[in-house]
């Protein structure tokens, strides 16, 4: 498992969402990413409070920008998942991978 | 985020709970998602709602956040020890270099998880706290209002209103005489100004649809009085008062922007007021409306008609400034020396009159003053509730937390200290249920003037200022105090050997409970008082609603219309109008009978005459007899439903002009008068017996109207036809099968098919005009019905948890008292009886207290019930129906308690 901190479910729908979303991650785009692929409804205030742990887990950076909007004054903190970040969803993967393995005949029935 | 429309409550909100460094991104990329998405989908109203959602779901979830993570240093012992063995000194250095602020956060922090933790006694709390002070500010921001903000005039604290008081009418305020007015002015020192006024109604016609608007008269200079400057123009300069200067007149700022589009050029032009012609030479300031809502300021010139005298026409009012160094008492002196002075010249006019003196603010706030303060007092004791429940909440708070304090006390933590840490959580709670209340306030102020029928006054203002909120955070602090206290000092007094030693189970002995019961016994009390004055009121108001007023008020449009003397110089041309006027209007579809009167079934211009009946002798000397009188239109009983009971109404031919007088009395004047005769063919004459005029006969008998006003009693009255004497100001009362309302605008075309410059005023149905008269009354009793249920409530919550509370920590003596035999009867018997002894303890004082109280405020407001026996009884009697219900629950559940279990979980 390497030195990756174990990362939980809906961190790696975070993470996974700033890497499909690639250089547009910022919150709202991050939730509605997680909202879209998985078809629940997910509260913002989950998907800030994530971030700012997973961030200060060191596996996520962020940067500050301006909207790209008409407006002035507007920011957006946009995100970029580390290689630890990388290695914990590798590694989360590869557990549940293990797990499912040799299960398919059981699940194929269900 | 500058020049983005958002709600600012929430985003303040928001800002405060954000981590610094998520601040700005967070609350930056939700303005964004508001602005560009979800306003131009929901529409303004929801988006606010979908922000305030927002808002407060990402607060919560970031404090959950933030609690989370101090979760892992949560045991604020293991934290104390740590730091105990850190410092070489022991307690003392480490918490003097902690300083204030640290342990002020530290208290806060350790409050917020404390509060966190037990979600349902924090909302139970706050919940409490919020409707009391809810209740609390919605009534101190009409209080402050009218009580603390200062009047919109330049030091408005100086300006006095001035009046006559005729010993004759019991005291009663009566306007000044002109002549009367001219001496004040002259004679009287105290003043840097004074002005008279009058206002009255008058017809403006011209351009556009012609209306009855207010029109005030004064002399003097009364902007100067009140302090304020034109918005254009100019105000009256002396030579504008001299009997033979043009014709001028000030406009509203409001009538300004309605009627002409606040156009500049206004000024300069003519306006048209009851066919005389007044150039408009100023504007008044914004929301300048004095007085009455007025819309035009003429300068009163005042002639006494040849020959006439002024000294017995009593219609002027006056305002005045008082000079800076002169107090009221002595303006009060010198005004009654003055007037005593006038009384000894003309005792023939002045006899028994009087000056009366008072703050122009009392004047004007006379009605309103005495209920609010009364409605003001109940939700205060609604607030002390809210705080005796909350503190018997933290008192069963308190003692499931004894282990926590006993072992932060033997840790040396001095009981200042812990009594601060208890007090700080008492103050977040407070805090928290007066953000909460004061939201509720705001709803509930504008839910309640959402119900006042009738315009306000302009000097009357309601927006929330510093003011408003220093005193409302004030009382919450306050109440925080006053909850906390008690609760935080019993808390910490128990000795922390003993209770360790103990487990930390026990309950903590007599004092607290003798705290809990004293706190239900109050609470008891304080709903027995809110209760009794809210019966009175509601007696009053009940009484009020079964008064039969004589007539049928459903269905009933009326308005008012003025012939002026120049368009309708003769009695023909104006007996000709009212009659054309309502045969178009009974032809209208859905109509069932229109007619005119002179005086409104609830109408306060009541006209008396003398009269005299047939065979009457009298001594010489003896005043006539005064019957009050109306002069009606054809089919005017059959509009306004009032049963005629004998004889019959008047004939079309009666109605006409010149045909032998008759008259309809009603059953008071039948009674008074022909005292068990019949008063059919009976025949009367107006003036005394002297007077050598034409014989009356009566033709018809009318049940009496007495009106809805609880003070009036039936007095006696006659109706003659309208043909007797046409006069130029009628009302309209128009019964229809339907909406009332519907017939407004049919009545407006055949009223400009008639004649055009007519206006038509006052248009209103009955029962609109009802509500204007009675809306104190209703508001009034609905605000105490909703108080009284919230106190109600609250005490049965409070009774219902302290049992409740009791009988969970006594399960042990109630099995040991099982196990020795006890009968599932004694045990309900002994918890009822102990919450029967508290609350009637409390329904005894707060009967007498209430007793004291309905007494005093029966005399107080116009027109209570007198109190009776019954509704102290009936209030107590609800009240232990209700103490006792609250405490069955728990008593049965005392009943059901399992010996073995109950002695062995403690």
């Amino acid at each position: 498992m390497g030195n990756a901190a174990p990362i939980g479910e809906f961190e790696q729908l975070v993470l996974l969402a700033i890497l499909r979303l690639k250089t547009e991650a910022y919150g709202v785009a991050i939730r509605r990413e997680i909202e879209e692929c998985t078809g629940r409804s997910v509260s913002r205030g989950a998907v800030y409070t994530t971030l700012d742990r997973l961030e200060e887990k060191g596996v996520l950076s962020s940067a500050k920008a301006d909207s790209p909007g008409p407006r002035t004054g507007m920011v957006r903190r946009y995100y970029a998942v580390e290689p630890e970040g990388i290695e914990a969803l590798a590694a989360a993967r590869t557990a549940l991978q293990s797990m499912w393995s040799g299960l398919e005949p059981v699940l194929g029935d269900l | 985020m500058a020049g983005l429309d958002l709600p600012r409550l929430p985003t303040a909100l928001l800002r405060l709970v954000l981590p610094r460094t998520a601040r700005p991104v967070v609350s930056a990329e939700l303005a964004e998602e508001y602005v560009d998405q979800i306003v131009p989908r929901l529409g303004p109203t929801r988006a606010r709602l979908w922000y305030w959602r927002e808002c407060l779901a990402l607060g919560a979830a970031f404090l959950a956040a933030a609690l989370r993570r101090g979760r892992s240093r949560d045991a604020d012992v293991i934290l104390a020890a740590r730091r105990y063995r850190r410092s070489s000194h022991g307690w003392g250095e480490s918490r003097e270099r902690d300083g204030f602020t640290t342990a002020l956060r530290h208290d806060v922090r350790h409050g917020l998880r404390t509060l966190f933790k037990r979600p349902a006694f924090t909302v139970a709390a706050l919940l409490t706290i919020a409707v009391g002070i809810g209740a609390n500010t919605t009534i101190y921001s009409l209080l402050h209002a009218v009580l603390m903000r200062p009047l919109p005039y330049a030091e408005g604290d100086r300006l006095l209103f001035l009046c006559e008081r005729s010993a004759e009418y019991g005291g009663s305020r009566m306007g000044i005489s002109p002549p009367a007015y001219e001496i004040w002015r002259e004679r009287a020192g105290s003043f840097e100004n004074l002005a008279a006024y009058h206002a009255d109604d008058r017809n403006l016609t011209g351009a556009g649809e012609p209306e009855r608007l207010r029109v005030a008269r004064f002399a003097g200079d009364l902007f100067g009085v009140l302090g304020i400057a034109p918005a254009c123009g100019r105000f009256m300069a002396t030579n504008d008062f001299d009997p033979d200067a043009p014709a001028v007149t000030v406009v509203s700022h409001s009538l300004w922007h309605r009627r002409w589009g606040a156009d500049p050029d206004l000024v300069g032009r003519t306006v048209t007021l009851d066919e005389e012609r007044y150039e408009v030479i100023g504007i008044a300031p914004e929301a300048f409306r004095f007085p009455d809502n007025a819309d035009f300021y003429i300068p009163l010139r005042i002639q006494a008609p040849e020959g006439e005298s002024l000294w017995d026409a009593h219609f002027l009012w006056v305002v005045g400034r008082r000079a800076e160094d002169v107090s009221l008492t002595s303006v009060q002196t010198e005004m009654a020396t003055i007037t005593a002075a006038i009384a000894a010249e003309r005792p023939e006019d002045y006899e028994g009159i009087t000056a009366g003196v008072m703050p122009l603010r009392q004047w004007l706030y006379r009605d309103i003053q005495a209920p609010l303060l009364i409605i003001y007092a109940v939700v205060c004791l609604v607030l002390l509730l809210a705080c005796a429940n909350t503190a018997n909440l933290m008192l069963a708070l308190y003692s499931t937390r004894q282990t926590e304090l006993a072992v932060r006390s033997s840790l040396g933590a001095r009981r200042g200290r812990l009594v601060r840490q208890l007090l700080t959580e008492s103050l977040l709670l407070a805090l928290g249920g007066g953000v909460l209340g004061y939201l509720i306030g705001e709803a509930g102020r504008r839910l309640l003037l959402a119900g006042v029928p009738i315009e306000l006054p302009s000097y009357l203002s309601f927006r929330t200022d510093p003011g408003i909120l220093i005193a409302i955070l004030a009382l919450v602090v306050l109440t925080g105090i006053v909850f906390g206290t008690a609760p935080a000092l019993g808390a910490t007094r128990a000795d922390p050997a003993r209770l360790l030693a103990r487990g930390g189970t026990s309950s903590s002995g007599r004092r607290e409970g003798r705290l809990r019961r004293t706190l239900v016994t109050a609470e008891v009390t304080l709903a027995v008082i809110v209760l009794a004055t809210t019966g009175l009121i509601m007696q009053g108001y009940l009484s009020f609603r079964a008064i039969d007023p004589g007539y049928e008020k459903e269905n009933l449009l009326t308005a008012t219309i003025f012939l002026p003397s120049f368009a309708y110089p003769t009695d023909e041309e104006k007996m000709a109008f009212f009659t054309t006027l309502q045969e178009r209007l009974q032809a209208v579809p859905d109509v069932i009978s229109a007619s005119v009167t002179t005086g409104l079934p609830e109408g306060h211009s009541l006209r008396g005459r003398s009269f005299t009946i047939e065979g009457r002798v009298t001594e010489p000397g003896e005043p006539a007899d005064i019957t009050l009188f109306w002069m009606i239109g054809s089919g005017y009983f059959r509009a306004v439903g009032t049963p005629l009971l004998q004889g019959r109404d008047f004939t079309a031919a009666e109605q006409a002009i010149g045909s032998p007088p008759v008259v309809i009395v009603n059953e008071t004047f039948a009674r008074q008068n022909w005292p068990g005769e019949n008063p059919l063919g009976k025949r009367l004459h107006w003036g005394g017996v002297e007077a050598d005029r034409p014989w009356i006969e009566v033709v018809g008998v009318v049940a009496d109207i007495t009106g809805l006003d609880p003070e009036s009693s039936s007095e006696a009255g006659c109706y003659i036809p309208t043909g007797a004497l046409p006069l130029d100001r009628m009302h309209l009362v128009t019964r229809t099968g339907g909406d009332p309302l519907a017939v407004v605008e049919p009545l407006k075309e055949i009223l400009g098919s008639i004649d055009p410059d007519l206006p038509l005023f006052e248009i209103a149905t009955m029962e609109e005009l009802l509500r204007r008269d009675l809306w104190p009354i209703e508001i009034g009793t609905w605000a105490f019905v909703v108080f009284a249920a919230i106190a109600l409530i609250l005490a049965a919550v409070g009774i219902y948890a302290v049992i409740s509370y009791t009988v969970s920590r006594r399960m042990r003596e109630m099995g040991i008292r099982f196990a020795l035999g006890a009968a599932p009867s004694d045990i309900t018997r002994l918890v009822l009886v102990r919450i029967g002894r508290m609350t009637l303890t409390g329904v005894l004082i707060g009967s007498l207290v209430g007793i004291g109280i309905m007494f005093a405020l029966s005399s107080l407001l116009f027109g209570l019930a007198q109190p009776t026996v019954i509704l102290p009884l009936g209030v107590a009697a609800l009240m232990l129906a209700i103490g006792l219900t609250a405490a069955w629950l728990p008593a049965r559940r005392a009943r059901g308690v399992n010996p073995v279990d109950a002695v062995r979980e403690e």
